[in-house]
């Protein structure tokens, strides 16, 4: 077996694919802080208004902001900063921007991880099986269906829910991601019952405002499958009906799905952001809404670093997983 | 077919709305008596009333307005650069194609939301039109891309090369031959892309950083429909009904160009 | 004995929900004798390839069988079983090869687990008796280092290999009748010839009948025992290799032959026959063959002539030239 050679091929590739999405992360960090440094507004005077300032607060957030300096000299000295972890202090807060986001990042992850799992399982799933029953009254409703969820905002879906399912039947809190009123000594069953409660709204509506993309991907790239001939040589062989689904089927029709990822992420985040505002859930993308309307720039940027490098990653992961399940990819003649 | 007649009829009723309803309708910013705070719709008032009395109508209507002009700034804007950068980008060859070419991809790479917000955060409290404009300046990429895409493909389609056998300069070329070829495929993307930029703005007014109240917008309106859920839900209703047929409008619409545009290929 | 495959009143249908339903193999029937290689030999679009998988029950979504189609296997009445009730028959009895390899060999599995598929769908066999045989199956079709190959992606390997893999998943079965559909129109000139003399080779070492259907006389000379010649979803003319060659009696046959390139012909020049074969929408009344006909009379447009029983297996379906012509 020739696994040595393409093992360290694919380790090559990937490392040279890493050092373009790092490339990638860095410039378009740096279009940030610039357009921080040379767009006309004076966040400062937004934030202190006329209230007295003692110089050595003044000096640290002029530093923040990079007040009175040249770009290049901004931009090195905030990648400078950022390489050892720091990315300036919170201007509404006082507090380092990285203590804020280390608070933000787990529950953004386990909020947009859920979607993405139950998006790329769900989704998956019933993209096969309308894919398999076209024309059938369930798949045409399938279709309606996420063609409406599709064109709803996310924050529209998540209000209306909020409506249904917190205020009027109250099944579920509409907000924040634990009880605060909960006690300290509670048992871990219930604060894991009471966590999973604060999710299920957040979750079903970023799915929902999110799974229309893989579930039509899966079911055209079947669609495109079906007539495939290798598909009627394994019938031929007298293969079972399910494993022609999913072994001549699915399989094939995996990778334009997973190409599909890159495109996903930043849709993700853009539903974060509401979403999260929505739920008031503590994640990044409502950290990014809520110093945005504090004009607290610091942060924005600190909650911009997090999710153009997420994207980035998301991409990348998406590559490698692309060429992992592709033979041609993989194993060249 | 019938999709097309779904797709003008949303279109005719928003137009209505944003044109004759304001007219109709009367004053968004005019408060009520105290008795007709949050009132359920009646004939009076069709759609009911807000938390200070105003006519949710009539703010819709105002609602409309804005957001259908915010949205053709941003679009005119984001399909001009997007256009512009793509043509060149994929109808030239040069440095200044490549170039173009790498900005392209990297302005794909930052996700558009966290551009938004952090130019919000410097820019501070927009008016519409700096909203337009902003929302503008974040929808190229994704125009460029496309165009580039086709330009690169028209580049090297058989008339062109016959021009160019023919002696057209490059720039005449471009010109003549690659541009409009790139043309109904931007039309379709600038009308899906409405869609996204209605869908922007409102999630801007909607977290409070787009056009400040008491302006009426939809998304505003979302916003101060928050803590009335249940004693008003119209006030969740009229809005979310409106923005979602306007980007439903603009999905169809974009579609119904798409096969068009398919057809006269054929 | 009776022949293990004997096909009646085989007709395809396409049912269109507002105009007139289409019929692209209008009633046509056959049998193929144990051990015996027929070609089915017509143009593109004549109906051959539906007939093939119409046999496995392959057939695409939009199309039926007729009322009256019977397709008997030893014995067995195939016409009308669904999906599960047919699945016994597929790659275990009868086998089938395909046009274009390539596509006919999923790309994302591994040749050997594409032999095991066949192998194991319709017995149970361990993991290590899967590959050893799978490797034996490929060395009977004559690919070189097979214990290398079986763990091979099919992009890996050329055409000519392909079609040797697809040869090895249908023999898995040890089936009884091979149906070959075109399965050398995709390979080049040079290895056409050496997957045909595979077969033929096949079928001797196996004991095999086979249904070999292509658009090319050529490759039928020599090796098939008899010829079916299919016009327009109808069979013409039907005689063993010999006699057709010798005597053809439809005048579409002996245009056939007369443009195909001999090289004992000398002087005589190809003919190719006039016009285009027509598609199932368009096929013309009487006998399809009678508006590029050179022999044709006027009777020819008002009926069908029959494929009636001739002397010595030799039947022909035609007013001018068939038994018929004096009824």
């Amino acid at each position: 077996m020739p696994c040595c050679p393409a093992t360290a091929r694919m380790a090559s590739w990937v490392v040279r694919r890493l050092a373009g999405a790092v490339l990638v992360s860095i410039i378009g960090i740096a279009v940030l802080v610039a357009l921080v440094h040379l767009l006309p507004g004076d966040p400062l005077t937004a934030i202190v208004g006329d209230r007295a300032l003692d110089p050595a607060s003044r000096r640290v957030m002029e530093h923040d902001l990079g007040i009175g300096r040249p770009l290049p000299v901004v931009l090195m000295s905030f990648f400078r900063d950022a390489l050892q972890g720091d990315l300036g202090h919170s201007l509404a807060e006082r507090r380092p921007v990285t203590a804020i986001l280390a608070d933000r990042l787990g529950p953004t992850m386990l909020l947009g991880g859920l979607t993405l799992l139950i998006d790329f399982t769900l989704g998956v799933l019933l993209g096969v099986w309308s894919a398999l029953h076209p024309r059938t009254r369930a798949a045409r409703l399938l279709d309606s269906l996420t063609l409406a969820t599709y064109t709803v905002p996310g924050f529209v879906i998540g209000l209306v829910l909020i409506w249904g399912f917190a205020v009027h039947w109250q099944w579920f809190p509409p907000a924040l991601i634990a009880d605060p009123l909960l006690p300290t000594d509670a048992s871990t069953w219930t604060v894991l019952i009471d966590r999973l409660k604060h999710l299920v709204l957040p979750v079903t509506t970023m799915v929902l405002a999110t799974i229309a993309v893989p579930l039509r991907q899966q079911r055209s790239a079947i669609v495109g499958t079906m007539s495939q001939p290798w598909v009627t040589a394994a019938r031929a062989r007298g293969v079972a009906t399910r494993r022609v689904i999913w072994q001549h089927l699915w399989r094939p029709a995996l990778t334009p799905v997973i190409s599909l990822l890159g495109l996903w992420l930043p849709m993700v985040v853009a539903g974060a952001v509401f979403v999260e505002t929505v739920f008031a859930y503590p994640g990044i993308g409502a950290l990014l809404a809520n110093a945005t309307a504090q004009r607290d720039i610091p942060v924005v940027i600190g909650a911009g670093v997090v999710l153009v490098v997420v994207v980035q990653l998301g991409s990348l992961v998406a590559d490698v997983l692309y060429r992992i399940v592709d033979p041609v990819q993989r194993e060249p003649v | 077919m019938r999709t097309r007649h779904l797709a003008i009829g949303l279109v005719t009723m928003l137009a209505l709305l944003a044109v004759i309803g304001p007219l109709v309708t009367g004053d968004p910013y005019a408060a009520g008596l105290d008795g007709a705070r949050l009132s359920a719709p009646s004939w009076q008032h069709l759609l009911g009333t807000d938390q200070f009395g105003r006519d949710v109508l009539a703010r819709l209507g105002h609602g409309a307005r804005l957001s259908l002009g915010i949205a053709t700034i941003a679009i005119g804007i984001a399909a001009c650069l997007g256009l512009l950068l793509g043509v060149v980008a994929g109808g030239t060859h040069g440095p200044v194609a490549a170039i173009l070419s790498r900005g392209i991809d990297l302005a794909l790479a930052l996700p558009r939301v966290v551009v938004l917000l952090v130019l919000v955060a410097v820019l501070g409290t927009l008016g519409p039109i700096g909203l337009g404009l902003i929302l503008g300046a974040t929808g190229w990429p994704t125009i460029a891309r496309l165009t580039r895409g086709e330009a690169q493909a028209i580049r090297h389609a058989p008339h062109v090369t016959a021009a160019r056998a023919l002696g057209a300069t490059p720039f005449r070329r471009l010109m003549r031959e690659v541009l409009p070829g790139t043309l109904p495929p931007v039309m379709v993307a600038a009308t899906l892309g409405v869609a996204d930029v209605l869908l922007l703005e409102a999630g801007l007014s909607f977290l409070g950083i787009g056009i400040r109240p008491p302006t009426p917008t939809w998304g505003g309106m979302l916003l101060e429909a928050q803590p009335y859920l249940a004693s008003a839900p119209w006030l969740l209703l009229a809005p979310a009904v409106a923005l979602i047929t306007a980007t439903a409008a603009a999905t169809i619409g974009g579609d119904v160009l798409r096969s068009r545009f398919r057809m006269a290929q054929e | 004995m009776t022949p293990p495959l004997i096909v009646r009143d085989l007709r395809v249908e396409f049912p269109r929900p507002e105009d007139p339903t289409v019929i692209a193999v209008d009633g046509i029937a056959f049998s193929v004798d144990r051990g015996e290689l027929v070609a089915l030999v017509g143009e593109s679009g004549c109906g051959k390839s539906l007939t093939a998988l119409s046999l496995l029950g392959l057939l695409p979504g939009s199309a039926r069988l007729g009322p009256d189609t019977s397709i008997t296997f030893q014995g067995e009445e195939l016409a009308g079983l669904d999906e599960a009730a047919y699945r016994p028959f597929r790659g275990a009895r009868m086998a089938m090869v395909f046009q274009d390899p390539t596509a006919s060999l999923n790309p994302v599995m591994r040749i050997g687990s594409q032999i095991g598929e066949a192998l194991t769908a319709h017995r149970s066999l361990p993991p290590a008796k899967v590959r050893e045989r799978a490797i034996a199956l490929l060395t009977e079709v004559g690919i070189a280092d097979p214990a290398r190959r079986v763990d091979a992606w099919p992009h890996q390997l050329s055409g000519g290999m392909q079609q040797r893999v697809m040869l090895a998943i249908a023999l898995a079965g040890e089936p009884e009748l091979l149906i070959a559909d075109e399965p050398t129109t995709a390979l080049d000139v040079t290895v056409q010839a050496q997957i045909l003399e595979l077969l033929d080779t096949l079928r001797t070492t196996r004991g095999m009948a086979v249904l070999l259907i292509t658009h090319d006389l050529g490759i039928v000379a020599g090796r098939a025992d008899r010829v079916l010649v299919m016009y327009a979803g109808r069979i013409v003319e039907s005689a063993p290799t010999r006699d057709l060659f010798r005597a053809p009696r439809h005048p579409y046959t002996r245009g056939l032959l007369r443009s195909l390139p001999r090289l004992e012909a000398g002087t005589e020049r190809l003919m190719p026959i006039q016009g285009t074969v027509p598609s199932p929408e368009q096929w013309p009344s009487g006998c399809r063959f009678h508006p590029r006909c050179p022999l044709r009379i006027a009777r020819c447009a008002e009926a069908a002539p029959s494929l009636e029983p001739g002397a010595s297996r030799h039947h022909v379906a035609c007013w001018v030239t068939g038994e018929g012509r004096h009824a």
